[in-house]
């Protein structure tokens, strides 16, 4: 079973995804997606690789079976697919394909490909495949494979002449699931497959292979007839990156599919539809601003008014002071993704404000009241600089960045807006892809609300009351000899509302390069308590070390104030004993990589008192897109954790700006993860420091600061 | 333009009203700087009101303070009326109140803001020799692309004087060359056409913006 977490989003990504005009470069054939949803035929793989960061999901249907697949060209010749399909029942699978050549004048493209190589292995197959582009039209693919793929015409393996071994094709999945099955790979009876590709225009093209699968399982378990190896299709693409299929399979078979192709890199407004900024003033040619300020109270009475300016084009002031030649502000961008771009605006509208001898302006962006970093720009550099060519770049160069722990500017802004803000918004709550259902879901209404005593310190907390819903009538709870921290999550709130969180959060800085949190309160759904984090970072590192410890309770299902005890029978459901409390923490260590990868790995203890570790890898685009995968491994065994063996899962983040054009700090995310179980559970807790203070930091500005003058 | 955004404005008024400040030299400077803004505005909305109503006439523009620009994005077909909202040295920004900026330097783009693909900065200064009686000079433009990096493009170019010509704006004429430059870079080629006065002011133009949006011709009012 998989689950769909922060699905309140789901509308919204799906909005963002399929909603989204945008251009996908097409000079060049791009690969065809199969009924597998991987750059292939019509059934089979082909050799072609998509184009980086391009990301296809598909729907095909045919017989009874179904399969929605999640492709991801995670690098240049790697891509990688999550797969969600229906033969007899419901399960997921993950493929791996490399292309270890790209087509020359002569060579083919070759690629080698692992399928389903994680879990039950129900379309377990690995091939070898070639294709070439004869002519500009025709692409022809031809391959060997294993598995599945060696089902038909198959002959002795090969690579038996390096092992015997290879010739038997062990059954080695284990009943949970979950595990690479390395030791069935390219193991058993090998047979050789085909297909052509013939584009006839840029709208259609016509496909044929030859098959070496048996479908011995649907022809086992469903009414699937297969009287033929061949197959036959037609490839629509109305525009790009919309594919539609149509085919004749296996002599028995009307298949359908659908492929939605994105480019995570592209988008329609490439410069976005965010407002034009203000113009730089220019000392000793159109500054109105004073020479220089003589009192406290003339200063003042500017900064009151810079605070409302800086309102209005998307930025809240918390303070400001001018220091000899030098002017500085703290403020938090609350429009613009990139927090360059937000520098950029916030220094052109000071060059309207500072007095004529102010000559250095250092900008802190903040979050969460904490300042992030001190951005030092010399205002002469902004008026010289302003629409040339290779502004961005020299304006970096002239740009410089350093801690800002240091105290707040002496004046305070007075926000005008009331501390106390809330806010009503209808929820749904999706639990996609357990073993019976492909999707349940509840639909509802969320209060939020949040009071900020100081801009670091604050009360925040949503009730939720479900409408309509059946994400509650999961049938059993399969039995665990774990405490249940996880795998009763769907009878919470069954009753039909409760308090989803309500908790205090204090940040701070307290030195050079540290921040630090502590929340305190009902934390998330299941648990309550106390949690205190410290992280390192210095502005301008790559890397980052953090620090957390947990003291939490296990809430009770009515998602009141009570905690309970944890189950204690196979079915979970009796509850005797006393409350479970547990202490957890992790020691963190976050790594950004120049091209673009961000690695993460958290080592320490879980909520099921189980200790391990959790590494994840992210790709992140400057753009804000990111795409990753991570597991946790502990010391409860793959039995004890049940089905997915441990705790594993996809996420995909997109930043709305990239798809309505218009700046926002808003993103639609969700995590496809295994099921909730009980081994490598984390707590959840809104606000994490590195999620909060990454994107103000030196690397990660100069990264998007191509939009410093935007 | 469609009247989607206003926060600009919304920034312009901010900055006038600073009731607190109306006592002491800061108070009298910031008024004249939102003086400045809220100008540019007013003059942006009455003489686009006045346009959109097909009412825009020399006695309007005499009448409205501030320079004035008449602008058109050419493939979407959208107009409107500019005022100037700043200044760094040769180079004018001018405003619509939609939130739309186009930067001109002494008659040639060097940047837009808000078309959805930008000419984030130009150097055009040969192009600006070139003009005065026509030859050949290289053009540099950033554009942004999806990833948020700027890409540099370089063009060569050749500018030509292709005749004289009288035209008139709202009752008022002005003898200007006609001089066209012609661009191409290794996958873009644009021509843009200059009508340019004596003293230099370019009254009238036509010219390319980038890739997705094309062309834009205004004339100044």
């Amino acid at each position: 079973m998989f689950t769909l977490k922060n699905c309140t989003r789901l509308t919204a990504l799906a909005v963002a995804v399929f909603g989204a005009t945008q251009s996908v470069a097409d000079d060049s054939w791009r690969a065809t997606y199969n009924l597998y949803g991987t750059p292939g035929i019509i059934d089979l793989p082909s050799a072609v690789a998509p184009k980086d960061g391009e990301v296809a999901a598909t729907l095909s249907f045919f017989g009874e079976s179904q399969r929605g697949t999640l492709t991801f060209q995670v690098l240049p010749r790697l891509s990688g697919s999550f797969r969600y399909s229906f033969i007899d029942d419901y399960d997921r699978s993950f493929d791996l394909q490399y292309q270890l050549a790209d087509e020359g004048n002569i060579r083919p493209a070759i690629a080698i490909g692992l399928r389903d190589f994680i879990g039950t292995g129900r379309f377990s197959s690995e091939f070898i495949v070639a294709t070439k582009t004869i002519g500009s039209n025709v692409r022809v693919s031809g391959g060997v494979g294993w598995g599945r793929l060696g089902g038909v015409g198959g002959f002795t393996n090969p690579l038996g002449a390096i092992d015997s071994r290879f010739e038997e094709r062990p059954d080695d999945s284990i009943n949970t699931g979950g595990t690479v099955l390395s030791s069935q790979f390219f193991r058993g009876e090998a047979a050789l497959f085909g297909g052509v590709e013939w584009r006839v225009n840029d709208e259609w093209t016509l496909l044929a292979e030859y098959s070496s699968d048996a479908y011995e399982r649907e022809i086992a378990l469903t009414d699937f007839e297969r009287n033929s190896p061949l197959n036959f299709g037609v490839n629509w693409e109305p525009r790009p990156g919309r594919q539609f299929g149509l085919h004749y399979l296996y002599g028995s078979e009307i298949g359908i599919s659908g492929a939605f192709v994105f480019d995570p890199t592209s988008r329609s407004n490439p410069s976005g539809l965010d407002a034009a900024p203000v113009p730089v003033a220019v000392r000793g040619q159109n500054l109105l601003a004073a020479a220089s300020w003589d009192t406290i109270e003339q200063e003042d009475a500017v900064f009151s008014s810079l605070g409302q300016g800086l309102a209005t084009d998307g930025f809240r002031l918390l303070g400001a002071e001018v220091e000899g030649r030098t002017l500085r502000v703290r403020y938090e961008n609350t429009t613009y993704r990139a927090e360059a771009q937000g520098v950029g605006r916030v220094a052109r509208i000071l060059s309207q404000f500072a007095p004529g001898n102010v000559d250095t302006f250092v900008l802190e962006p903040t979050r969460n009241g904490i300042a992030l970093s001190s951005v030092s720009i010399r205002r002469g550099d902004l008026e010289a600089l302003e629409n040339t060519a290779g502004a961005a770049a020299e304006s970096l160069a002239r740009t410089t960045f350093s801690d800002a722990a240091g105290p707040a500017p002496r004046f305070k802004y007075d926000n005008p807006n009331p501390a106390f803000q809330w806010g009503l918004y209808p929820y749904l709550e999706f639990t996609l892809f357990d073993g019976d259902e492909p999707a349940r879901g509840d639909l509802g209404i969320e209060g939020s609300f949040q009071y900020e005593f100081r801009p670091n310190l604050l009360l925040s907390g949503a009730y939720r009351q479900r409408v309509v819903g059946n994400r509650d009538e999961v049938g059993s709870v399969s039995p665990s000899t774990l405490p249940d921290v996880r795998r009763t999550i769907l009878r919470y709130g069954a009753d039909g509302g409760g308090i989803e969180n309500l908790f205090l959060t204090w940040y701070g800085r307290p030195g050079q390069n540290l921040y630090s949190r502590l929340s305190g309160g009902y934390l998330e759904r299941q648990f309550g308590g106390v949690s205190g984090e410290m992280l390192w970072k210095p502005v301008d590192s790559r890397l980052a070390i953090g620090a957390e410890v947990n003291y939490t309770l296990l809430r009770d299902f009515d998602l009141g104030f009570g905690f309970r005890p944890t189950c204690t029978d196979e079915d979970c459901l009796i509850n005797e004993g006393s409350d479970y409390d547990v202490v957890t923490g992790h020691v963190s260590g976050y790594y950004d990589f120049e091209n673009g990868f961000q690695a993460q790995v958290d080592v320490g203890r879980y909520l099921a008192g189980d200790w391990g570790a959790t590494f994840s890898l992210d790709r992140e685009f400057d753009n804000g897109w990111k795409i990753g995968a991570f597991f946790t491994l502990t010391d409860v065994d793959f039995d004890d954790f049940g089905e997915g063996s441990f705790d594993k899962g996809i996420r995909i983040e997109i930043p709305t700006d990239w798809s309505i054009g218009t700046p926002t700090r808003e993103s639609a995310s969700s995590t496809i993860t295994s099921l909730e179980r009980d081994g490598g559970a984390r707590l959840r807790i809104d606000g994490r420091l590195y999620e909060v203070i990454g994107e103000g930091h030196e690397t990660q500005m100069a990264d998007n600061w191509g939009r410093f003058w935007r | 333009m469609k009247r989607i955004w206003m926060k600009a404005a919304a920034l312009f008024v901010g900055l006038a009203s600073c009731g607190p400040l109306s006592e002491g030299r800061s108070g009298a400077q910031l008024r004249d700087l939102a003086t400045q803004f809220i100008a540019a505005r007013a003059a942006s909305a009455s003489a686009t009101d006045t346009a959109q109503g097909s009412g825009l006439t020399r006695a309007v523009i005499e009448e409205t303070p501030g320079n004035l620009m008449r602008l058109t994005i050419l493939a979407i077909d959208a107009t409107d009326v500019l005022g100037e909202g700043g200044r760094n040295g040769t180079k004018v920004t001018w405003l619509s109140r939609e939130g739309f900026s186009f930067t001109f330097d002494e008659g040639l783009l060097v940047a837009s803001r808000r078309t959805g693909d930008d000419l984030m900065g130009a150097d055009v200064s040969s192009a600006k020799r070139s003009l005065r009686g026509g030859g050949t000079h290289l053009r540099v433009h950033d554009y942004l692309d999806g990833l948020d990096q700027i890409q540099q493009v370089t063009f060569r170019c050749e500018a030509v004087v292709v005749g004289q010509e009288t035209i008139t704006i709202f009752e008022r004429s002005y003898r200007t060359s006609v001089i066209d430059e012609t661009c191409s870079s290794e996958d873009l080629e644009f021509k843009n056409t200059y009508w340019r006065d004596g003293t230099g002011v370019v009254w009238q133009s036509r010219q390319w913006i980038s890739e997705r949006i094309g062309y834009l011709s205004y004339q100044r009012l």
